[in-house]
């Protein structure tokens, strides 16, 4: 196994929030180098994703190049054009007497902030001990961006109107780095060369038309617009790892990694990310598929990982670790009542 | 030399090597404690990747009707044919000391593994996983209290339990 300089730790040990939109009472800790997050619809899975992503975001802002603002404008910014509420403050659960907090430990260090519900720009308490990030992260949405590509940049970079929030224009900007040539980590290597065995191909950027095609192996090339959902996905990811914005220490956050992909790539690609894992990365993904959950569990057994999973339940977010079995929740019991099902079906 | 070969729900067990297979179901030490106690077949010693393993085999001879029922009678069987076994292991049932293999008595349990094994005959394949699923929850409490892998129990119609060495091939089947 191959350590980075954090020797192995993941980048993010612990995430606190109260009070933040759907998100109450959040307490994850102990986290891994790949970390889960399951629930039904509208339990917020999303929205935690967003709120680590905010945190993140803001260290890598801060202080890079001749960036001016304070961690606190650059958080202010963060939070208004990730969750697009007309002010701050309405991020606030509803009804909470107490401030919104979130609190992330990273490297060890401390990066907390809080408000309260009548905040438009100004973040109250904002405690930053932990150091300014050269590194990217990224979230991959649910969706993919290419056949949006352009006009996600226009919404955004002309238009500055809601609509696609940051978590879709930071990855459209990212997107646009060109492909470098050369040394690249040998596990990026693999990663790419397996990614692109499940695509059977690459996508590159035709900059005379300004869009996406898809290559084929055979150097057949096809509008992105054409090509399955599942492949611009993957193909996302590839370019990401090829064009070096993500990087051993980059923090990679997945919604849904299973939408639009086949079992078997859902597979193939969680065991590329269990590879960059080890390598250093740091993933999150929010997810309600079986294949995912199951596919996870067995990592972890194989590697002997801890793969952390909080799981949204009607009262609280539960904490389990998938090295030590399957977690007891709604997709799994599903998988058994479907069974059942089929069986009267079957006998009656 | 060969144990006996064990038929039971429609499928044939072994014949295994000589002192690898205890037929808890009919043993002596059983036969004492037999009221009030249902019991999984036997156990088989293995030795895996991982090392020494205790096998606590259960079969059956069909899909279940009332999952909750079938589950929970299931799940009974196995965790008393795992606590005599251990019991009979550490030298708590005179009756064992002449019928338990010295394979058995000589099993580290500080360090052996083990596992719960259900086979079932004619199951489908793709009913495997959630009954296996609905096993492992039922289970957990023995995993976890004895600190077994999560990777403990396993659900298995006679071809993959076949294929594992567990049940003989059909007449007329090439292994």
């Amino acid at each position: 196994m191959v350590y980075t300089e954090r020797d192995g730790q993941p980048m993010i040990n612990q995430i606190k929030l109260e009070n933040f939109g759907p998100l109450s009472g959040v307490n994850w800790s102990e986290l891994g180098k790949i970390n889960l997050i399951i629930g039904g619809n509208g339990s917020g899975k999303t929205f935690l994703l967003k709120a680590i992503y905010c945190s993140l975001r803001t260290l890598e802002d801060y202080k890079r190049g001749n960036e001016q603002r304070t961690a606190s404008e650059i958080l202010a910014d963060r939070l208004y054009w990730t969750f697009q509420a007309e002010k701050i403050g309405d991020l606030v659960s509803k009804g909470a007497d107490a401030p919104l907090s979130s609190t992330l430990t990273i490297d060890k260090k401390l990066f907390s902030y809080s408000f309260g519900k009548d905040t438009s720009k100004q973040i109250s308490t904002l405690e930053n001990r932990a150091s300014p990030r050269a590194s990217n992260s990224v979230f991959l949405p649910a969706k993919e961006v290419l056949s949006l590509h352009q006009i996600i940049l226009k919404s955004r970079e002309q238009d500055k109107v809601f609509g696609f929030d940051d978590t879709y224009y930071d990855l459209a900007k990212a997107l646009r780095i060109a492909t470098s040539k050369g040394n690249n980590y040998k596990e990026f290597v693999q990663s790419r060369k397996d990614l692109e065995g499940i695509l059977g191909g690459i996508i590159e950027y035709d900059e005379a038309s300004g869009r996406w095609l898809f290559v084929t192996k055979g150097r057949h090339k096809f509008p992105i617009g054409v090509t399955a959902e599942g492949i611009k996905k993957i193909a996302i990811l590839d370019t990401l790892l090829g064009n070096r914005y993500l990087d051993v220490n980059s923090v990679v956050l997945i919604d849904e990694p299973e939408s639009a992909l086949h079992p078997t790539a859902i597979s193939q690609l969680l065991d590329i990310i269990a590879m960059l894992a080890d390598r250093g990365m740091q993933f999150f993904m929010a997810s309600h598929s079986y294949f995912v959950v199951k596919k996870l569990y067995l990592i972890a057994q194989e590697r002997g990982w801890s793969i952390p999973v909080i799981s949204a339940t009607d009262s609280a977010w539960v904490c389990d670790d998938l090295k030590n079995g399957m977690p007891e929740n709604p997709i799994i019991r599903e998988s058994i009542h479907l069974y059942q099902q089929e069986v009267e079906l079957a006998l009656k | 030399m060969t144990t006996q070969a064990i038929f039971e729900s429609g499928m044939t067990f072994g014949p295994y090597l000589e002192g690898q297979c205890f037929h808890i179901e009919k043993s002596n030490c059983y036969s004492r404690v037999q009221s009030g106690v249902q019991m999984a077949e036997f156990l088989l010693f293995r030795q895996q990747q991982k090392g020494a393993t205790m096998w606590i085999v259960e079969a059956k001879s069909s899909c279940p009707r009332d999952l909750a029922a079938y589950i929970n009678d299931i799940r009974s069987k196995l965790t008393n044919a795992f606590m005599l076994g251990v019991a009979a292991c550490l030298g708590r049932h005179p009756q064992a000391k002449d019928e338990l293999p010295d394979t058995f008595k000589n099993l580290n349990l500080t360090t052996g593994s083990f596992r719960f094994v259900l086979v079932i005959k004619g199951v489908p394949e793709y009913h495997l996983e959630a009954l296996q699923n609905a096993l492992g929850v039922a289970m957990k409490s023995v995993i976890k209290t004895w600190a077994m892998l999560p990777t403990s129990v396993m659900v298995l119609n006679e071809v993959s339990a076949e294929k594992h060495g567990l049940i003989a091939p059909a007449a007329g089947t090439s292994t």
